[in-house]
């Protein structure tokens, strides 16, 4: 081993190794049937990406609304006005603006609920609150829920919850598809 | 195997150095995925985004005098929040706030069954 065809042996023990290594790849890979965990990382960014969206709607813009009690964010007008609309547009502007996606290449897909109690009764009760153009059914693609707690001075404009100052709980989840 | 005499067993043997070499290496690199797993699992479970949204709610009712200072109207929100939290986030949360001075006093109390979390302060 230490004459100059020492170099051919090390040569043909890498072509050696190479073989023995795809072939216990390929063996290891054809038993591989479980996920791989990225999924994890991936559904962590985007439970982070709609709790940060829905923070950002949640916070006082100005010093007026931050002074007023009743109104404090963008989020508590829309659910205490009933404005899915607003919500739209501000929702997944935020969710565009960190993806960088566009109208055109769209793929976070949401689907928001609003949870209120009935006091009488002590019943949770639910009710639609908006989507995105293709989030009506959730289908495919396991989703992740992000919430956020809403203060409403009264009753919500045109939703069955009661006529009370009252906290309700916005439940939106949230896919890629 | 080079000339196919004996000295084929010098690079088999090689062969299995080397490949017990990039096999080590190859352990080091499928560990990482398993940290960016149970990292990411952790991250999960952690509910840093739950606690700050209750704080900050509570926290901006203690701005508000007609809740601070009307207890019906307090009892309701904090059966609002305890109801929804256990039965939309299975999270057990209670809290309080009363008026000593100038001051408000805030409790809070927020227990998932993985994380616990218990807040005393006074707010100007």
């Amino acid at each position: 081993m230490v004459n100059e065809e020492g170099q051919l042996y090390t040569i043909e023990g890498f072509t050696a190794a190479a073989i023995m290594l795809i072939t216990a790849y390929f063996v290891f890979g054809a038993a591989t049937v479980f996920v791989p965990g990225d999924v994890h990382i991936s559904d962590m960014q985007l439970e982070q990406m709609g709790s940060d969206a829905l923070m950002m709607m949640d916070t006082p813009e100005n010093r007026t609304e931050a002074e007023n009690p009743l109104k404090r964010s963008l989020l508590e007008r829309c659910v205490q006005g009933n404005d899915p609309v607003l919500f739209n547009s501000a929702f997944t502007d935020y969710l565009r603006d960190v993806t960088g996606a566009t109208m055109y290449v769209d793929d976070i897909q949401y689907n928001a609920t609003v949870y209120y109690r009935i006091d009488a009764t002590n019943d949770i009760k639910s009710y639609h609150f908006s989507h995105s153009t293709r989030g009506e059914l959730i289908c495919r693609e396991p989703a992740v829920s992000v919430t956020r707690w809403v203060y409403c001075d009264g009753k919500p404009l045109g939703s069955p919850a009661d006529n009370r100052k009252q906290d309700v709980l916005m439940e939106v989840m949230l896919w890629r598809g | 195997m080079e000339r196919l005499n004996d000295e084929g067993q010098w690079i088999v043997l090689m062969g299995f150095l080397v490949c017990v070499g990039i096999l080590f290496l190859s352990f080091i690199l499928s560990q990482s995925t398993l940290v960016g797993q149970s990292t990411s699992e952790g991250v999960l479970e952690f509910p840093k985004d739950d606690i700050q949204d209750l704080r900050s709610e509570i926290i901006g009712f203690s701005g508000n005098s007609g809740i601070v200072d009307n207890l019906g109207v307090q009892g309701n929100l904090m059966g609002d929040i305890s109801m929804l939290a256990i039965n939309r986030q299975n999270t057990v949360c209670t809290f309080s706030l009363t008026r000593s001075g100038d001051d408000v006093n805030m409790n809070i109390h927020f227990n998932n069954g993985v994380v616990e979390y218990d807040e005393t302060s006074t707010l100007p």
